[in-house]
This record gives structure tokens, sequence and C-alpha cells, in this order.
């Protein structure tokens, strides 16, 4: 659905995408990578918001390239920037009720229930027609989310859509996400791996503008295996060691002889990947 | 009504058949009484037509509170015929209240100097050349800043972007240019002398937008803003005791032939930027044709 090839993109001298090249499939698909990875680079080509310097961008069946290509994008497209800019003199209805007529909803009456639905799926119904400017930034970000929804886009681009979100909401996020995801085509970033073991039947990972993995979220946790060790003394051969609630240290790397290995997480296969510790064998 | 609400009041108020007064005051009695909400419940969850015609209902209702509030100027343009929605897509353009406020101060400060400074030859000239600025910066203001995130989300709304850059341009010229050709009939100026701002605003206000197609829209308006000051600054000085269509004369842009280049440069740089145009969907780069 989502098809980039050799995809490159720099700013000056720095290069935020080297040659990226990735098939995305319907679901949810979460995209990890350390800061400066070059992941809201990736997110804001294929939200069509910024043009790679060279490669190949299809999504949805589209080229990306020409102007009625992006324009079919666009109309099936939900799009959440990482800093999305607000008019603070806006209400939370009028900011979203602005977005739904660049999204070509021009009946009012069709407009009002659809804003109205959106804000209602981030909780905000009962502030919709407070002033932005009154907002905190996690509320804000709410509302940023609440226009992606509109129009039951069939592609979702979300940069860190769960950044500012308290746990409730947060599971209400996933849920909604989840629930729509089905035949949609959905790719979010994130620093939590949490959300990536919640919520996603994919997961790509970048570091320095390159791919390092794609594949199944049990796959990346598979490249932890055995690499995971508890031990009552911090081990100072292990890649990366901390203290855990029970006052015991948890271990990832090369285990040493006798060490007892304990189940991988998600977040240990991130680790070791972005350390270098492994590689993907299915990447080249 | 006295203890509960009549049955058949209650079927009807489901159906929407009742008067306003009459409706409102059994919803006053609903909210009050358990019972009477519990008849109801119980009336429109068997009767898949009563459910029907009360969600319709409400939703009716919930349209007419939501219906969003609106400005004067946005009624008064709804009035002129104006699409509702693009009165709201223009009302929306960033910075448009400060571009405006930025107009209606200065045009008028530079009025209130012609009209403070006797015999007002210096204020003229100062006004002449004050008012072609105005319009330029209110047209990069509404645009906003190239690369700024504010905008990427209406970047990527199938909106199409020089549509919307053309009527929040137009904003800034219909809300600046009447204001300045309505001051500038009180200038001591015969005839079309007094206009001769007009085309080197135009022009200024093209010239930004095409510029805008390859730099930053706030660098493209301050680098030809200062070219014209400069050239007016260079040419233009105090008349003297001089007639001032005599001083006028000294600066190219003033004299017909230079009109006449500002007008040919206006078509220029709109055809520049409707060629262009895709530079405006995205901010730096343009997609490859």
């Amino acid at each position: 659905m989502i098809e980039l090839s050799e995809v490159r993109k720099a700013f000056r001298s720095t290069v935020a995408l080297d040659g990226v090249g990735v098939d995305i499939g319907s679901g949810v698909t979460g995209l990890l990578g350390p800061n400066g990875a070059g992941k809201t680079t990736l997110l804001r080509i294929v939200a069509t918001a910024l043009a790679p310097d060279t490669g190949r961008v299809r999504i949805l069946g589209r080229d990306a390239a020409t102007r009625s290509g992006r324009l079919e994008i666009r109309r099936r497209l939900g799009y959440l920037p990482q800093d999305p800019g607000f008019y603070l003199g806006f209400t939370a209805y009028d900011f979203v009720d602005y977005v739904a007529i660049l999204k070509e909803i021009t009946d009012p009456i069709t407009r009002r229930r659809e804003v109205r639905r959106v804000l209602d799926a981030v909780g905000l119904s009962d502030r919709m027609h407070h002033r932005l400017g009154t907002f905190s930034g996690g509320l804000r970000r709410r509302v940023a989310l609440a226009q992606t929804l509109l129009g039951d886009p069939h592609l979702l681009v979300l940069d860190e859509p769960t950044v500012g979100l308290d746990p409730a909401l947060r599971l209400r996020f996933r849920e909604t996400l989840s629930g729509i995801a089905v035949e949609h085509v959905v790719l979010i970033s994130t620093q939590l791996t949490e959300d990536v073991t919640a919520l996603c039947t994919a997961v790509i990972v970048i570091d320095r503008g390159q791919l390092l993995f794609t594949g199944k979220p049990d796959e990346l946790t598979a490249l932890a295996d055995d690499r995971a060790w508890q031990d009552d003394t911090r081990h100072a051969g292990a890649f990366l060691s901390w203290r855990t609630g029970d006052g015991r240290y948890r271990h990832i790397g090369d285990p040493p002889p006798g060490a007892r290995t304990v189940p991988a997480t998600l977040e240990d296969g991130y680790l070791l990947l972005v350390g270098g510790r492994v590689q993907n064998p299915a990447q080249p | 009504m006295t203890w509960h609400a009549d049955p058949k009041d209650l079927l009807s108020y489901i159906a929407g058949r009742l008067t306003q007064v009459h409706a409102s005051s059994v919803e006053a009695h609903l909210l009050r009484c358990g019972e009477c909400r519990d008849v109801l419940a119980a009336r429109t969850h068997e009767d898949p037509d009563a459910l029907f015609a009360h969600q319709t209902n409400r939703q009716r209702l919930l349209d007419i509170i939501d219906e969003p509030r609106t400005s004067w100027l946005e009624r008064l343009f709804v009035r002129a015929g104006v699409p509702r929605d693009v009165v709201q897509v223009v009302a929306a353009a960033p910075a448009l209240r400060h571009a405006w406020w930025l107009a209606g101060t200065a045009l008028l400060g530079a009025a209130a100097l012609a009209a403070a400074i006797e015999p007002g030859s210096v204020a003229t000239l100062i006004f002449l050349v004050a008012a072609p600025v105005v319009p330029p910066l209110g047209v990069a203001m509404a645009y906003g800043w190239r690369g700024e995130p504010a905008d990427e989300i209406t970047v990527v709304a199938p909106y199409p972007s020089l549509r919307l850059v053309i009527l929040r341009t137009t904003v800034v010229l219909t809300s600046t240019l009447p204001v300045a050709a309505t001051l500038s009939i009180a200038l001591p100026l015969h005839g079309a002398t007094a206009l001769l701002w007009l085309l080197p605003a135009l022009a200024l206000c093209a010239l930004t937008l095409a510029l805008s197609t390859v730099v930053d829209p706030i660098w493209a308006t301050t680098a030809l803003v200062a070219v014209w000051l400069a050239g007016a600054g260079m040419k233009l000085r105090p008349p003297h005791g001089l007639p001032l269509e005599h001083v006028l004369r000294e600066f190219v842009a003033f004299r017909p032939a230079g009109q006449a280049v500002l007008g040919g440069l206006t078509l220029l740089a709109l055809v520049a930027v409707a060629m262009r145009r895709s530079s405006f969907e995205t901010w730096g780069k343009p997609w490859a044709p």
C-alpha cells in the first residue's frame, strides 16, 4: 500500500534519509528509531508534505510525484504532523471545521456532524467550543489528532500520536486505531516500544537515515532471544544493564556462560538492533 | 402539566410533532422526572421508527447548537454571495487580522501625517512611496513563514494550495487597496497622479508571490520593499516649492513608461506563480513535475 524505493532526502549537508526502501501493508505499522533517525522525514514524505530528493514514492497505488497522484493520496489521508501549528484564537471546533473544509467536506450539515464525531472520538466533545489558546499541550495534541480522523481516511500517518496523552486516553486511542485498522493503512512513529507491542502488526526500525529492520513485532523481539538475562549483580560485559524494581539487574547483550536468561521483550530487540549488536537476518 | 407527562404528549414529542413551547415544557419535565424518561426510553426502544424520529430530532438540535459563530465581516461576505466555506477558509488565514491591523495603521498613519503637515508635499511623497509597501507585507504575513510546520496540515489537504494563496491575497488586497484609494482622494494631486501608487502596489504583491515559490515569503517581500524604498529614496527629494508632479517624474516608477513596465511585471509574475504553483504544495523543494 505504501511503497518507497531508494528514497533519499537531505537538508543541506544533513542526510535525513539515505536510500530507504520499504513496503508497508494494511494494518498498523510502527516506526521506531532514536531521535534524529529520520522518522519525521519519512512520515512527511509518505504524507506528501515533503518531496524526496530522489527515489520513488507510491502510496495506495498512486505515484506521489504527479499532481493528480498526490491529490488522490491526499483525499484518502489523515496526517498528524509532529508539531502542528494552531490558530490560538480558534476554538477546537473552528479549527477542525476549517480542516474539514480543506478536506473538501463542503456540505455544512455533513461537516458539522463529522467534526463533532471526530472531536468526540478524542474525548473533547465537552470542550469543543473553548479557544485553543486556553488548551494545554496535551489537549491541543488531541485536537490535532481529531482532524486526522475526518472523512474516515484510508491512510493515517501519525507522528508520535501518543505523546501528551494520559494512560487512559492512550488506551482509548489504541482502541480507536485498532478498530479502524483492519482494511486501513496506519503508519505511526513513536518513541514508546510499548505502543508497538500493544498496537502494531508490523514494525520498521530506522537509524541515521537507514533501514535497520522491517518485519513483525515478534520478529524484532526474537532478535533478543537468549540475549537477555538477570542477575543479582551488574555484569560488566553486558551491552546494557539496568536495575529492575526488585533490585536485580537485567542485562542484554552476549550472556556469559551459565547466565539465567529471561524472555526477551521488543524493547530488548530494538536496543540491541540500534546498538549494532544484532542484525536482522532477513535484511540484505 | 400534572405529576407526569401525558403519554400522548411523549409520543408526539418523540415524533417531533409538538409545538416549540409545548416541546420545551415536556423537556423541562423530562429533565426532572426519571419515570417519564424511562417511559420515553421504553417507547423508543420498542419502536425503531420512534427511535429514528427521536434521533433525527436530537441531531437537528445539535446541528443548531453547533452552528459556528461568525464575525459580522464573515456574515457580510456570505450575504454578498461568497460561499460560506470560501469565507471560512479566508478568515482562517494566519495572521490575517494582524495584516489588516498593520495595513490600516500604516495607511492611516501616513494619511494623518499628510493632513498634519502643510501644504502636504513631503507627506504626499511619503504616502505615494509608503502605500505600495503595505499590501505586499500583508500578502507575506497572510501566507506565513515557509518551512513553518503550522501549515503542514493545510498543505496535505486536498484543497488546492494555489487557490488558497490567491484567496488570501485577494482578501489582503480588498482590505488595503480601497483604504489607500480613499485616502489618496485627500491628496493634493490631480486625477490619475493620486493613483500612482496602485501599479507599484500590485507589482510588489505579484512579485512577492512569484518569489515565494523560491524563497520564504517574508524574505521575498523584505527584499522587494527594500529595493522599492531604496529606489524612491535615491530619486525623490523634498519639493522645496517645486510642483509635486515635477518631483515625481524624477522617479522612473512614477513615469508613464515605468508604470507600464510595472503593469507588465505584474502580469509576468502572475504567470510565473501559475507555472510554479506546485511549490505552494510542499514547503521547500517542489515535487518533481
